[in-house]
């Protein structure tokens, strides 16, 4: 499958580093095609900006300046997310992710307003690689957004009934090394089976 | 009271924006001093750079990244989010802001184990919330959550005063919102400022 694999972390020598290498490796097992797009590396601005704004919802225009992105998305057969939970949610970065490319017209068709449709049908699976600094009470009583953006919001956009998983390591700030590495080694076993 | 009013939407002409002016009209034509903070006029870069993630958990350097924002932090008594719900959530302006801006060891200390964050911002004794959401609000409410209402409420709240009031104030349904429910609306923003 064409995997697009959304990496949202600023630091390459970060844990979350290690992880994208075991994840990766994972992936290129099971044969899998991955094209990563890295948002800190390619510099992806995440600001939805005031001309965006005003052309959001005209589907002829909506999509300048972001054709590139956009094509990288509507090419791939699966989608991988993996980031850190910041201040109990995604990062600005990842955030801003969603808020410029899930366009009407390109995400989501808005032509009935009654009955809005997801587009991204051509997506049949789904994984979130996710870490949280605080324990799992903790994300529960926030609601977790990170859980509900990749099992509730970007699971709406895919194929129906198409496999989610989520993969999450809560508490990393107490984390023991035995811990990181155990998950560590079940994120590359979970992705060999993508 | 002193009162810091952040604000996050790209276009000056939206309905985002004549809530955040009426609100700080409101705000001062009661008496209070008001600092309001412009993010997209700024220009603040939400981007959290490696360097600053770097530099996160370090006392005094995590801090020296958004030095002026803080201050504004520092001086408020009340502190006060305007802005648009994008995909249930903060818009990604806003959320970078509170991502750099409210950093450990100067808004709030981490704790080792399960007890709760030990909150810093004591000065800050009222927080609240003006927001435009595009769903209904037993939508927003019961079935897909307010992230961006929780992570400010539930996220922010505990590291301000103990005793800090707050407030939440919604416009649901905007595609279908008529001139009469945003005027009805701005009322209610002019009634908040009158009685804060």
């Amino acid at each position: 499958m064409r995997v697009l694999y959304l990496y949202c972390h600023p630091v390459p020598e970060s844990y979350h580093g290690a992880l994208r290498a075991a994840a990766l490796a994972g992936l290129e097992r099971a044969g899998h095609e991955v094209d990563l797009f890295d948002l800190y590396a390619e510099g992806f601005d995440p600001v939805l900006g005031g001309e965006e704004r005003r052309r959001y919802h005209d589907t002829t225009r909506n999509r300048a300046g972001l054709e590139a992105p956009i094509a990288r998305l509507q090419r791939a057969e699966a989608l991988v997310l993996q980031f850190p939970t910041w201040c109990y949610g995604p990062p600005a970065m990842l955030k801003g992710f969603f808020d410029r490319l899930f366009l009407p017209g390109v995400a989501f068709d808005l032509t009935d307003p009654a009955r809005v449709r997801p587009m991204l049908g051509h997506l049949r699976k789904l994984a979130g690689i996710v870490t949280y600094g605080r324990p799992r009470l903790a994300a529960w009583y926030m609601g977790d957004p990170p859980r509900k953006l990749v099992t509730r919001y970007v699971r709406w956009f895919i194929a129906p009934g198409a496999p989610v998983a989520y993969h999450a390591l809560y508490h990393l700030n107490v984390a023991t090394d035995t811990a990181r590495r155990t998950f560590l080694d079940r994120v590359e076993r979970r992705l060999e089976r993508f | 009271m002193r009162v810091l009013v952040v604000f996050a939407h790209p276009v000056e002409e939206s309905f985002g924006s004549a809530i955040y002016r009426r609100l700080v009209e409101g705000l001062e034509r009661n008496g209070h001093e008001v600092r309001g903070l412009d993010l997209y006029a700024q220009g603040f870069d939400p981007v959290m750079s490696a360097t600053h993630r770097r530099d996160y958990h370090t006392p005094g350097h995590n801090a020296a990244h958004v030095a002026d924002q803080l201050e504004h932090l520092r001086w408020a008594e009340a502190l006060i989010f305007v802005y648009p719900t994008w995909w249930y959530s903060l818009p990604a302006m806003l959320k970078g802001w509170i991502d750099r801006v409210w950093v450990p060891h100067v808004t709030f200390e981490l704790p080792s184990g399960l007890q709760p964050v030990r909150g810093k911002m004591h000065n800050i004794r009222l927080l609240g919330g003006v927001s435009t959401y595009g769903s209904p609000w037993w939508w927003i409410r019961f079935v897909v959550g307010d992230l961006g209402q929780r992570i400010i409420m539930r996220g922010l709240k505990p590291l301000c005063h103990p005793r800090c009031r707050s407030f939440w104030l919604g416009h649901y349904r905007m595609d279908s919102s008529t001139p009469r429910t945003r005027e009805a609306f701005l009322a209610r923003v002019d009634q908040l400022a009158a009685t804060l």
